[in-house]
């Protein structure tokens, strides 16, 4: 008999070990791309530029939408994408403690100093970063690899990307960013300062660029363009772009892409804007399409009407979630004009640049938008019963037994909304309390969301329109255009209000929209004769039907009504009704409640499963926590081969037991 | 409506009945305090066993070892039951 559970024992661990096998590639991989941590002493994370050149570019050509959200790189996928396993992964070689999120398999748990491994999955991947300071090292299928440091600046909890290996620099100004009034003209002209800081007095190393290149969007009617290439100092090509402004606004998207090439370490490149104005009356406004952020707009004007020159130092920090925006952070006045001075012969400046150079200071930032600036401005009134119209299809199943209630809804805008701008979505919906219950990352404008409503209630939908930027923008700060709100009347039913766009009517940037009937109207199937000058309506068998349809779907919604409770009576019915046996059994109550949430947390693997506690107080003074997921990941294939062992040798104790408690009967009987 | 009625005229009646009796007193928040950390650490325990064993295993054993440690009683309730039930 011990022979047979010796041999029990080979068989299930053998079986239990194959997880082994993968883990033990995973290690091996671990060791082929590990790469040495970048210490304390960089400030930016490379990583994106790598992302951006290698593996957006891959996904991109496999059907695979990146794009990047505050700390989150997110990869969303199209459905007939054929996924390879293991496809992409990096290694997280973490200096101090991190917390890693991969695709919320165990999210939030902190992980300690160590080197992590991470692989996609077959729905995507979403990875969280929240961490100080490491390289990452990021692996694609056909072998390559890329690599870069991340870190967080201090007292930041959001990393800043650097431009410093990027093929392309991408400024933008994105809609609706510059204003002139009154109507007048304005000459831009963009210079790149190259390597350096801001505030260092680093050289300042020109290299080449390409500006004014208009991406998308449209001037004004009357609006000249035009761009000139001069070269500048140290070989350095500097253009212009002219932009006479006929119109009180230019609606436009103003790009500065350079090709250059810098040197890995160096930390922000300095774009430079100039704008010339055609008198002193005339006032530029710089306005961010979103009023989040930046706050306020930029206004330009100066004491001395020939120089009414303004400069606004960007630096692209190409941040998570917000790259690509336009950065009004001034450099020191100083910096500019002590180069400046000290190359006074420089042949490499216009005219009018030499005119900066005379100016006195540099425009202040001005809190407030322009006279008359009620925040982004819709193309026009109707906007969303026009062309940009959404048709939202749901379909509703039902139980009616509150907990069923599936609601499917698949909102479909047209994408084609000028240019090559694709629309992306977020949807927000809000239980009948007002509280989010459903928060969704950026999607695609076809994708559609599901949820399953707890029970028959109203409940409001808010969709956002997110505008991408320009198609060269793939990964542009996504700019919301306006919310959309819905009432979403879960009767168990139908679904009223989202499906009758008719009825909307956009009330300060918000649509809102009446609830349908869910009765149709049944008097379009009447018969109307004209006899002798006179109408004759007559009832024909359509709208016998139907009226039969609305019969059956009034008794529907009546019984319902009459039988079912709301989920929000049947909810705080429940509370009060827990709530008064608590008061009033007290200590009886107490304690079968704590005996019943132990078994619950017993039960539900998902409320206790966990490899690391931190037993509550201190012992000798400090306290310590037991994580098993740092032997987990700092040796894989052993603990595979522990677990393994630990659930074999349970198994084969407990099979032994109960054949001694089998035998102990048979023998007994 | 009926149901919420029903419910409803249910509630009533039990505060009726019952509204008037005294509440029986609450356990001390200090000892409380206690046995939430005890049933949080249990929990604590239990989850980290079955991140080991993996939440399948874990029911898996979880549910023998009931069934081994119950099986005398549960031995004898059947024994009991067939002795009746028997014709």
């Amino acid at each position: 008999m011990r022979r047979f559970f010796l041999i029990l024992s080979a068989i299930l661990f053998s079986i239990l070990s194959v997880p082994l096998l993968e883990n033990s590639s995973a290690n091996a991989w671990n060791q082929q791309y590990f790469v040495p941590n970048c210490g304390t002493t960089g400030q930016y994370l490379t990583i994106r530029q790598n992302i951006e050149a290698n593996l957006v570019d891959h996904l991109k050509a496999n059907g695979v939408t990146p794009m990047f959200d505050s700390q989150l790189l997110v990869f969303s996928r199209t459905s007939n994408f054929q996924q390879i396993p293991h496809e992409w992964g990096f290694v997280y070689n973490a200096t101090e403690d991190i917390i890693l999120d991969l695709n919320a398999g165990q999210r939030g748990i902190r992980r300690p100093v160590g080197t992590y491994t991470g692989y996609s999955t077959n729905e995507g991947v979403t990875w969280s970063f929240l961490g100080p300071t490491t390289e990452v090292s990021w692996i694609y299928p056909e072998g390559t690899q890329s690599r870069g440091c991340m870190m967080y600046r201090n007292g930041v909890t959001r990393p800043s990307w650097l431009a410093a290996d990027v093929p392309a620099l991408d400024l933008r100004l994105y809609d609706e960013a510059l204003q002139i009034q009154p109507e007048g003209e304005a000459e831009i002209c963009w210079s790149n300062l190259g390597s350096g800081n801001c505030n260092s007095e680093g050289v300042k190393k020109y290299t080449t660029f390409e500006i004014g290149q208009i991406l998308g969007g449209s001037l004004p009617e009357g609006t000249e363009s035009t761009s000139v290439t001069y070269t500048g100092h140290g070989g350095a090509t500097c253009n212009a772009s002219h932009l006479r402004f006929l119109g009180s606004k230019a609606t436009t998207t103003i790009a500065v892409q350079t090709n250059s090439t810098n040197v890995l370490g160096q930390s922000t490149r300095t774009v430079e804007v100039y704008f010339h104005l055609e008198n002193e009356q005339t006032q530029l406004f710089w306005i961010p399409a979103s009023p989040a952020y930046p706050k306020g707009a930029v206004a330009v004007s100066s004491d001395k009407p020939d120089v009414d020159v303004f400069r606004a130092t960007i630096r692209q920090q190409a941040q998570l979630g917000t790259g690509n925006r336009w950065f009004n952070i001034f450099c020191e006045e100083g910096q500019i004009n002590d180069y400046l001075v000290s190359n006074p012969n420089s042949s490499g400046y216009s005219s009018w640049q030499r005119k900066f150079i005379s100016s006195e200071g540099v425009v202040p930032l001005d809190p407030n938008y322009p006279p008359g600036y009620l925040g982004p401005e819709l193309p026009e009134s109707g906007f969303f019963k026009t062309e940009y119209t959404p048709t939202i299809g749901y379909t509703l199943t039902t139980d009616y037994n509150l907990t069923a209630h599936h609601y499917n809804a698949d909102i479909k805008i047209p994408t084609n909304l000028g240019g090559e701008l694709v629309p992306k979505l977020r949807w927000t919906l809000y239980d009948p309390d007002k509280e989010t219950v459903l928060n969704t990352q950026v999607t695609d404008i076809l994708s559609p969301y599901s949820y399953t409503f707890p029970g028959i209630d109203i409940y409001y939908l808010k969709v956002e329109y997110i505008h991408p930027g320009p198609p060269a923008a793939a990964f542009a700060d996504n700019v919301q255009l306006v919310p959309i709100e819905f009432k979403l009347n879960v009767n168990g039913v139908f679904v009223v209000g989202s499906s009758d766009l008719n009825s909307c009517t956009l009330q300060t940037g918000v649509l809102v929209c009446d609830e349908a009937s869910p009765l149709k109207d049944c008097s379009e199937f009447n018969t109307i004769v004209e006899i002798f000058d006179t109408e004759l309506e007559f009832v024909s068998a359509e709208t016998f039907s139907c009226l039969a349809d609305n019969f059956g779907t009034w008794l529907k919604v009546t019984l319902i009504d009459l039988f079912a409770p709301s989920y929000s009576f049947f909810n705080n019915w429940s509370t009060d009704f827990q709530s008064f046996w608590e008061d009033k059994l007290g200590f009886v109550y107490q304690s079968l409640d704590t005996t019943v949430v132990l078994f619950q947390n017993t039960v539900d693997s998902s409320v206790t499963t966990k490899c690391s506690i931190s037993p509550p107080g201190e012992f000798y003074g400090s306290s310590f926590d037991l994580d098993v997921c740092v032997f987990e990941d700092m040796y894989p294939a052993g603990f595979t081969a522990i677990r393994a062992l630990m659930i074999a040798i349970t198994l084969v104790g407990l099979s032994f037991a109960g054949y001694r408690k089998y035998m102990s009967v048979t023998r007994t009987s | 409506m009926i149901v919420e009625f029903i419910l409803g005229a249910l509630q009533t009646v039990v505060d009726f009945l019952f509204g008037w009796l005294p509440s029986i007193p609450s356990i001390p928040s200090d000892i409380m305090d206690g046995i939430n950390t005890f049933t949080a650490s249990v929990s604590d325990v239990v989850g980290l066993i079955s991140y080991l064993y993996t939440p399948v295993v874990f029911g898996l054993v979880f549910g023998l070892l009931i069934a081994i440690l119950l099986f005398d009683p549960i031995l004898a309730f059947i024994k009991w039951v067939y002795h009746y039930v028997k014709p």
